[in-house]
C-alpha cells in the first residue's frame, strides 16, 4: 500500500511526505548506492540534528548515491504501518529501505536504542545482525554513542567511529568495489582504521576515531532542507567550532569531539549567507560546546550582527559560558533579541565545581548577574547535576543557596521598580557516567538515592521566585546502564523492546516497568552497571576503541577529582590528554589554541 | 497590494495553515521580494490570506496579497516564487488586487470518497436533517450539515464517488468539506480527497 493513504489518519502527517524544499530526489536508476539515513527519533527531532544535514548533503553530492532521510514513526503511525503491512520507507522515494544498499542509523543517546530495533523491524529486516542474510542491506551506525558501541553489537554489522564526513564515503565506495558482497565488504571494512565489525574484529587490533583535520575546508551544506511542518529547531545552525578546551571530568562531549578546531568568521559568514538565502530562516544558531571560547567572537559578532540585522534574522547563542562573558558581547546580542540568561554552574558548591573542574567561580557567576541584571534581564535559568562523584548533601544545599543569592542580589541591584520581578528556574539533571571521561569508573547514584537528594534541595528552596525542574530518575538510571554497558545487554535491549519498550526518552511512552521486567527475566541489575565502581585496572567493553583520549590520563583527571583539584584548560596548558596522536601536532598546538 | 494566487496540491497538502504562512514567509525572503514588513517587536512580512485551507485539503486557486516596499514586476514576482517552492505549490497569478477578500462567502469543492456511490450519497443526502459536531472556538457545537450545504451533487467515479460540493466559506459562515466527509462516511479507514475549486461572492460569481 502507498504510505500516502494512511497520511490523513494520523497526527503529523508532514512528518512522512517528503516533498520539503532542498530535498533531494533523485532518479533511481542512474544512481548506484541507495543509502538509508535512519535517525532513531520523530522526525521534529531528526530534522532538528545538524549531523544529519551535514552527511545528506555529503553523500547527495555524489550523483551516483542517493541517500534518504528515515524517521522513527509516531506510534500513531507505526500502528499503521503495521497493520496495512507498510514497510518503513524513505522520505524522498517512500522506497521501502529493506531494498536500500546501506541502512545506517546516528546514535545520539542511549534511550534511542530501541527505536534502532523498532526501526529494523519496522524495514522488515530481523533486528539481530546474525538473522539477516547476505542480500539484506548493510546496517551500519555512527555518532557519539558508538565510542562504546557493545550494547549494540548484536543488531549493527559496522560502527564508524567518529567524524564520519570522510569516512562514509570511503565506505560507500569499498561498497562499490565490492559490488554489494557484504561479506567481503564487511570483511575488508572492519580492516579500517575508524571500523568495528562486532562479529568479525579482533580485539587486540584498536579502532581508532576518525576526525576532520580542517573545518574551513571540510564539506558544509550550501541548502538545508526546509521541513514543511514546524520542528524544534527550526533554523540555520552555524557549527563554529568542534571540540572543546575546558575538560570538564563529567562531560563526555567534552572528551570525544577533541580536538578544538574552530572555523574562521569569514568561511562562516560566507556559509551563513548562503544558508540563509537558500532556506530563508530567519534565525541562526551558533553550534559548539562553548561558543565564548571562540577565539575571534568579538569580530565573528560584528559580521554576523552587521549581516542579520538589517535582514531582521534573529541570533541565537545557546552555548555561552558565564566566566567569559562580557557586557559587549551582551550588549550586542541584546541589539537582536533575549531577556533571560542561562548559566551552567553544574554544581552548588565551589568544593564541587572544582571537583568536576568546570572552572566558574561565584565571582564569575555574580559579575556575569550584574551585567545581565542591569542590562534589564529578569530571567535566569541555572543548570545543576546531582549525583556527581564526591558530592555530599551540603553541595546539594549549595544550589539552593546560590539560587537564593541571586534572587537577593536581583533586589539589590534591579534598576526597574514593580513588574513581576526575577525569575530563577533551576533544571536539575542525575549524573550518568560516560565512557571516554575521567568519571567513567564512577558509579550512578541508585534512584532512592536520587530521590533522596531531589527532595533534598527541594526543601531546600523557600523563594517563590525560584522554580525548580527535574525528572524522576528512571530515565537516567537506564542512561547509566546503557551507557557503560558491554555486550550482554544486547539481551536485555531485545527482550525490553519486544515487550514493547520504545521511543524511551519520551516521557509518555517511556515504560519503566517493562524495562524492570525485562531487567529480572535477564538477571540484568542496575547496580553492576550504573551503580557499580568500575576498577581502574578492568578491562572496559569499549577499551577497543581509541577515542584519542588515554586512559593514563583520564586516571590522572579521576585522581585529581577525588582531592577537588582542578586542572587548567587547554589553552592555558597542554594536559597531555593523548588526542595529538589521531590529529597530529599541527591541529592540536597549545601555543595556536 | 499584491494579489498571490496559488496551487497548493501533493505533499503540501499536509502542511497546515500555519505552515503555509511560514512556508510562504520563506519563500518571499528566499526569492527577495521586496515585501513590506509589520511594524512591531516582532517584525514579519505583511501577508494576507483568502481564507486558510485546512490540512489535507488541496487548493487549485487560492490567494493571498503582500504588500510591495518597490515596484517589480508581476511575472518577475511569478517566476522568482515559483523557482523556490517546495513540492505541490505554484503560483499561477500575480496581479494587483481589485477586491476585498471578506467578499468571499462561499467555495466550491469536489470531495471523492474510495468505495461509495452516488446512490450512497443521495440517500445520505435525502435526510431532513444531518447532524455533526463541529469543535468551534467555544467547544463542540452541533451543526445541521443539511442545511448549510449549499448545494451538492455526486457521480460515480473510479473507485467511489466524486461529490461536488458549495459550502459556506469566509469570516462570517464557514463549513468545512471535511466535515461533510466526516459525516457522510464516518469509518476512518475509508480513504477520500478534497480539493477546494474556487471562491464565490455573495452573488455566487467567481471571485
Amino acid at each position: 500500500m502507498n504510505p500516502e493513504r494512511l497520511l490523513l489518519r494520523v497526527k503529523n502527517p508532514a512528518w512522512y511526505s517528503g516533498g520539503e524544499l532542498n530535498s533531494v530526489v533523485k532518479d533511481k536508476a542512474t544512481v548506484k548506492t541507495r543509502f538509508a539515513f535512519c535517525f532513531p527519533d520523530l522526525y521534529d527531532v531528526a530534522m532538528s540534528h545538524l549531523g544529519i544535514k551535514i552527511l545528506y548533503d555529503i553523500l547527495n553530492r555524489r550523483d551516483d548515491i542517493w541517500c534518504e532521510r528515515v524517521c522513527m514513526p509516531a506510534p500513531d503511525m507505526e500502528a499503521l504501518m503495521r497493520e496495512k503491512n507498510v514497510p518503513l520507507f524513505g522520505l524522498e522515494s517512500r522506497d521501502p529501505i529493506r531494498d536500500f544498499d546501506f541502512v545506517a542509523f546516528t546514535l545520539q543517546y542511549e534511550l534511542s536504542y530501541t527505536n534502532v530495533l523498532g526501526m529494523l523491524d519496522l524495514a522488515g529486516l530481523p533486528v539481530l545482525a546474525a538473522e539477516r542474510s547476505d542480500d539484506m542491506p548493510v546496517v551500519i551506525a555512527g555518532g557519539p554513542c558508538t565510542v562504546n558501541p557493545e550494547p549494540l553489537a548484536d543488531f549493527i554489522d559496522l560502527f564508524n567511529i567518529g567524524e564520519g564526513e570522510e569516512t562514509l564515503l570511503q565506505l560507500v565506495d569499498l561498497w562499490q568495489e565490492c559490488n554489494g558482497n557484504k561479506k567481503e565488504f564487511l570483511q575488508r571494512a572492519d580492516r579500517l582504521e575508524s571500523c568495528y565489525v562486532p562479529a568479525l574484529h579482533d580485539k587486540s587490533v584498536k579502532v581508532r576515531r576518525r576526525i576532520v583535520k580542517d573545518l574551513d575546508s571540510a564539506p558544509y551544506p550550501e541548502k538545508l532542507i526546509v521541513p514543511n511542518a514546524k520542528v524544534i529547531h527550526d533554523r540555520v545552525s552555524m557549527e563554529i567550532m568542534r571540540g572543546c578546551i575546558r575538560g570538564c571530568r563529567f562531560c563526555q562531549a567534552g572528551m570525544i569531539y577533541r580536538p578544538f578546531r574552530q572555523k574562521s568568521p569569514e568561511k562562516m559568514m560566507e556559509q551563513i549567507k548562503k544558508l540563509c538565502e537558500s532556506t530563508g530562516y530567519d534565525e541562526v544558531s551558533l553550534t559548539s560546546l562553548s561558543s565564548s571560547d571562540y577565539d575571534r567572537l568579538p569580530e565573528f559578532a560584528d559580521l554576523l550582527l552587521d549581516y542579520c540585522t538589517p535582514r531582521k534574522i534573529n541570533l541565537a547563542l545557546p552555548s555561552l559560558r558565564i566566566d567569559n562573558f562580557s557586557k559587549e558581547l551582551l550588549d550586542k546580542l541584546q541589539a537582536v533579541r533575549g531577556a533571560s540568561l542561562t548559566f551552567a554552574p553544574e554544581a552548588g558548591t565551589q568544593r564541587l565545581r572544582d571537583a568536576i573542574n568546570k572552572n566558574i567561580t561565584e565571582e564569575h557567576i555574580f559579575n556575569s548577574c550584574r551585567i545581565a541584571f542591569e542590562g534589564g534581564c529578569d530571567s535566569v535559568k541555572l543548570y545543576f547535576m546531582i549525583g556527581l562523584p564526591t558530592e555530599t548533601d551540603e553541595d546539594i544545599l549549595g544550589i539552593a543557596d546560590l539560587a537564593q543569592r541571586i534572587v537577593d542580589f536581583y533586589y539589590q541591584i534591579r534598576t526597574k521598580k514593580g513588574g513581576r520581578g526575577l525569575s530563577v528556574t533551576i533544571s536539575l539533571s542525575t549524573f550518568v557516567p560516560k565512557p571516554f571521561t575521567p568519571f567513567q569508573w564512577e558509579p550512578q547514584i541508585s534512584m532512592d538515592e536520587i530521590h533522596r537528594r531531589q527532595r533534598l534541595l527541594k526543601d531546600a528552596i523557600t523563594s517563590r521566585k525560584i522554580r525548580l525542574n527535574y525528572h524522576d530518575g528512571k530515565t537516567s538510571v537506564m542512561e547509566g546502564i546503557f551507557s557503560r554497558g558491554d555486550r550482554k545487554l544486547g539481551k536485555l535491549l531485545l527482550c525490553a523492546w519486544k515487550k514493547g519498550c520504545q521511543l524511551d526518552a519520551w516521557d509518555e511512552h517511556f515504560r519503566y516497568d517493562l524495562w524492570t521486567e525485562a531487567m529480572e527475566e535477564c538477571g540484568i541489575r542496575a547496580e553492576d552497571y550504573a551503580g557499580r565502581r568500575y576498577d581502574y585496572d578492568e578491562e572496559l567493553p569499549w577499551d577497543v576503541i581509541d577515542c584519542g583520549v588515554s586512559k593514563a590520563f583520564l586516571v590522572r583527571e579521576a585522581k585529581l577529582a577525588q582531592e577537588s583539584k582542578t586542572s587548567p584548560n587547554c589553552k592555558e596548558k597542554c594536559l597531555g590528554c593523548g588526542v595529538r596522536k589521531i590529529c597530529g601536532g599541527d591541529v592540536c598546538d597549545p601555543d595556536n589554541l | 497590494m499584491i494579489r498571490i494566487t496559488f496551487k497548493k496540491q501533493s505533499t503540501a497538502i499536509y502542511m497546515s495553515h500555519l505552515d503555509l504562512m511560514r512556508c510562504m514567509t520563506r519563500a518571499l525572503s528566499r526569492a527577495q521580494i521586496p515585501v513590506k514588513y509589520t511594524e512591531g517587536f516582532n517584525p514579519h512580512p505583511y501577508l494576507v490570506f483568502a481564507a486558510p485551507l485546512a490540512l489535507g485539503i488541496s487548493g487549485e486557486r487560492e490567494y493571498f496579497e503582500i504588500k510591495l516596499t518597490e515596484p517589480m514586476e508581476h511575472d518577475e514576482i511569478k517566476s522568482r516564487l515559483n523557482a523556490t517552492f517546495p513540492q505541490g505549490i505554484t503560483v499561477t497569478e500575480v496581479c494587483e488586487s481589485d477586491s476585498d477578500f471578506n467578499e468571499i462567502e462561499s467555495a466550491h469543492y469536489t470531495l471523492f470518497v474510495e468505495g461509495k456511490t452516488a446512490k450512497d450519497w443521495e440517500d445520505f443526502f435525502s435526510a431532513e436533517e444531518i447532524f455533526a459536531e463541529k469543535k468551534t472556538k467555544r467547544g463542540m457545537e452541533t451543526v445541521n450539515v443539511k442545511t448549510e450545504i449549499l448545494s451538492a451533487s455526486a457521480k460515480d467515479a473510479e473507485g467511489g464517488v466524486e461529490i461536488a460540493l458549495h459550502l459556506p466559506c469566509g469570516n462570517r459562515r464557514n463549513l468545512s468539506p471535511l466535515l461533510v466527509q466526516k459525516t457522510f462516511a464516518p469509518n476512518e479507514e475509508i480513504f477520500y480527497t478534497a480539493t477546494r475549486l474556487r471562491f464565490c461572492d455573495k452573488t455566487g460569481a467567481d471571485f
